[in-house]
């Protein structure tokens, strides 16, 4: 894993905010996310995640309290300014694909940002290979599957290299093969050092990419610890209406035998051979 | 007994297209099973889908060879709008299957379409609501609810219509794991208060493996595996086409490989413990 | 500030009186406010009719609502007063242009009473029972549902264009129209797709089995609505006869001492 010096690239400083005059979605949010960390945002529907995440680049801003990125405050700059430095991709690819080849939808991020026509084909070709795409550069998006369109709207994300990538609900509807080729992805970027926020509720998921967590139930940030301290804390779960991840949950029915601190079928193996040899 | 469905070298080709989407499929489910269809993306399982309830051929156009009968009905020679009556169906996206304004006029919808007599409508609907546990609902705007209510609010539209069978495409894609698990809950008390058979296509084979009798597995078009789940699921085929295998099998597994071995491969987190418990004393 | 004219159309659940009218006594009653309006230009009864609604307001309990609205269509009805007091011959001028600007808002009141008060499901209902073939009314029906769906998904899109630089609000008007593009084509792809999905979902459920069937909800002319109707009847036979009959004018007013 790399690491970096503790910089906050992300801060939620006590930030409410509500629609005109509804219930409010954030309840006094704060957050400090650091450079280079991999995290993910666990909570049920209506907890206010997808509200969170549009935060990050002004889509929204704070009815109370402030959003910095950078340290910018996100109320003093427009969502196209802060879009360059955070890229967001959003549940659903068929919301945004709209240009007639897969290169046409790369590019678009890359010429609303003015980058020159050399560096864009260069950047294209590079992020078309790495989720490979390269093959169908020329071919109309929505000619694809559904993965394969999951995969080009990350591309046209990845392409202009924002140092902060969000994805909002990137599993869903994928297979495991998919979801491995997501994981790998993540790896990535990781070691490309960018920070890396993602909003699932696959939990399962979570286990296997994320090293932290924060857990959001009803607008409110309930915990932002190491996954592991977080997935074997049932009653934080409970709480936040989650289910507990299958090994967790078994090794809890054996209080007294296994450690508590078990996620991975191997470590499950492992504490279940010392509790025998014992 | 009769199987309630019977494919005899199935295929099909949307028009326009030149691969096969689903290739000489042969399948017998019988009255009452639960029925879980796998595997990974393109694989089939939609396309298979519908043509249990007549999509395919009457709504996608394309080429259909073999048989497929479905409570005695060929699909080939009954339209949709028949075989409704038997085959209900849910699809993946909650919302986009919701077209009336209120729930209880979703529910009448198709029996209404059936020309059936008011007072048989208010019945059925009184009737839905009630095993679905949804009576609170009745008057809302399905804009308005949630996701997991959605996918029971159709639910109740298609049991309203007293099928043998309920088809649902992978129903819980959009849906939370506390609105899936609950969703499947219900989808285990339905069955056997109504004797349905169900045949479910899902991703998430930890939360339903120990609720189904037999699982098929396709890929590429074709079914490479059937049989029971404890069966399919210790199955190196699965691995090697990319299917997510369940952790507790996974477990199960990787015991063995220690020498140590479970008296069956467990399904949920009850058997585990039972089976460990034994491994333990021993 | 011009879009709170929308406040007062929206649907409320309140359970008044009005809600329970037939859709139909109620079209009834915006076709007697709409010739009560037009054949009148005068002042008097200009106000006497806008005057006229607000009680249904109250009635319907959407004061509120009602506020908002006509606050909303404050900058139309001053347009409407301005020109007409430009372009009309002195003489009237004033309380010509205070009548038809008035007119306006009485039409806005009254339609507004009906959206208000109208179950949306019964939209369907009355206009099956006009006649309107059931494809029709159903297509209506589907429309109002997916309204709201279809406003969050234009959202949705311009949120994620947004997050990818596009800019809706500098450059020139040509410039912003072409911008619009990569908002309209996922919106009528999805919308096509969506379509598709409907009519899956249609079909699974029998739609198309029979040319007959049954309707679940049925509205029926009650005694309430055969009053309101007759009222509405009574009240423009009323006017027409002042109107025409009377020979109702502004002149005559002013002629005479008031009241």
């Amino acid at each position: 894993m790399i690491i970096k010096l503790n910089y906050p690239v992300i801060v939620f400083e006590d930030v409410w905010f509500s629609y005109s005059d509804l219930e409010p979605i954030l309840r006094g949010v704060n957050l400090r996310i650091n450079e280079g960390e991999v995290i993910a945002i666990l909570g049920e529907n209506g907890a206010g995640k997808t509200t969170l995440i549009k935060h990050l680049n002004g889509l929204l801003k704070p009815t109370h309290g402030n959003v910095y990125i950078y340290g910018e405050n996100t109320k003093n700059t427009s969502v196209a300014k802060l879009s360059k430095k955070v890229g967001i991709v959003f549940q659903n690819p068929d919301h945004q694909l709209f240009a007639e080849t897969v290169e046409d939808e790369v590019s678009f991020a890359l010429r609303n940002f003015n980058y020159p026509e050399h560096i864009i084909s260069l950047r294209v070709e590079k992020i078309l290979k790495m989720l490979d795409l390269w093959e169908y550069r020329k071919v109309s998006p929505f000619s694809l599957s559904g993965g394969e369109r999951k995969r080009v709207a990350i591309a046209s994300i990845l392409s202009y290299d924002p140092s902060i990538i969000v994805m909002d609900e990137p599993t869903i509807g994928q297979d495991y093969a998919q979801k491995q080729k997501l994981s790998e992805i993540i790896r990535l970027l990781h070691i490309q050092g960018k920070t890396i926020i993602v909003v699932t509720h696959d939990i399962e998921f979570v286990c296997e990419n994320f090293p932290k967590t924060i857990i959001l139930s009803q607008g409110k940030v309930l915990a932002y610890d190491l996954t592991r301290n977080i997935l074997t804390n049932f009653e934080l779960l409970l709480k936040a209406r989650l289910l507990p991840p299958q090994i967790p949950y078994l090794a809890s029915r054996f209080d007294s035998i296994v450690s508590k601190n078990v996620l991975y079928v191997w470590e499950m193996r492992d504490e279940l051979l010392r509790a025998i040899r014992r | 007994m009769n199987p309630i469905i019977e494919a005899l070298n199935l295929s099909f080709r949307y028009s326009g297209e030149e691969r096969w989407a689903i290739k000489s499929i042969n399948l017998k489910i019988y009255p009452g099973e639960f029925v879980l269809i796998t595997g990974p993306s393109g694989c089939g399982k939609t396309t298979l889908c519908r043509c249990f309830n007549g999509l395919i051929p009457h709504f996608y156009e394309g080429e259909l060879k073999g048989i497929l009968t479905v409570d005695g009905l060929n699909i080939a020679e009954n339209k949709t709008c028949k075989l409704a009556q038997r085959v209900g169906m849910v699809f993946q996206n909650p919302e986009n299957q919701l077209i009336m304004l209120s729930v209880e006029d979703e529910i009448a919808f198709g029996l209404e379409n059936l020309n059936l007599p008011r007072d048989i409508i208010r019945e059925r609907v009184d009737e839905v609501l009630s095993i679905l546990g949804i009576e609170h609902l009745r008057h809302k705007f399905p804009y308005e609810l949630s996701g997991g209510e959605q996918q029971k609010v159709a639910i109740a539209a298609c049991l309203a219509m007293r099928p043998k069978i309920l088809v649902l495409d992978e129903p819980t894609a959009h849906l939370d794991p506390l609105s899936s698990k609950v969703l499947f809950d219900t989808l285990s008390s339905i069955r056997k208060r109504l004797n349905l058979t169900i045949i479910l296509v899902e991703h998430r084979l930890d939360m339903v493996a120990s609720i189904t009798d037999k699982v098929i597995v396709m890929d590429k078009g074709q079914i490479i595996l059937q049989g029971r789940p404890r069966e399919v699921f210790t199955n190196p085929i699965i691995k090697a086409i990319g299917i997510g295998v369940p952790k507790l099998i996974l477990l199960y597994e990787d015991l063995l490989l220690n020498n140590l071995k479970l008296d069956f491969p467990p399904l949920n987190i009850d058997e585990a413990e039972l089976l460990l418990r034994k491994l333990l004393s021993r | 500030m011009s879009l709170n004219i929308v406040q007062g159309f929206k649907f409320n659940r309140n359970n008044t009186v009005l809600h329970g009218l037939d859709p139909r006594a109620k079209l009834i009653y915006i076709v007697s406010v709409l010739i009560l309006s037009l054949i009148f230009s005068e002042l008097y009864p200009m106000l006497i009719l806008f005057i006229s609604t607000i009680p249904l307001v109250i009635i319907a309990k959407a004061v509120n609502e009602w506020l908002k609205s006509m606050k909303g269509s404050f900058i139309i009805v001053l347009m409407i007063f301005i020109l007409n007091y430009f372009l009309l011959p002195a003489e009237n001028a004033l309380s010509l242009s205070s009548s038809l600007a008035l007119r306006f808002l009485t039409i806005i009141s009254a339609f507004s009473i009906f959206f208000m008060t109208t179950y949306p499901e019964n939209f369907a209902r009355a206009l099956i029972k006009l006649k309107v073939p059931y494809d029709y009314a159903l297509a209506f029906t589907m429309a109002l549902r997916f309204i709201p769906t279809l406003a969050k998904e234009t959202q949705t899109i311009i949120d994620a264009q947004r997050s990818r630089g596009l800019e809706l609000e500098s450059g020139s008007f040509i410039i912003r129209i072409k911008r619009f593009t990569p908002i309209l084509i996922p919106l009528f792809i999805n919308s096509f797709r969506r379509a598709a999905q409907i009519a899956e979902a249609m079909e699974s459920r029998a739609f198309g089995y029979s040319n007959k069937r049954s309707y679940f909800h049925e509205l029926n002319f009650t005694l309430h609505d055969m009053l309101f109707t007759l009222l509405c009847i009574m009240l423009t036979g009323l006017g027409l006869y002042i109107k025409f009959y009377l020979g109702y004018n502004e002149t005559l007013v002013l002629a005479r001492p008031w009241p």
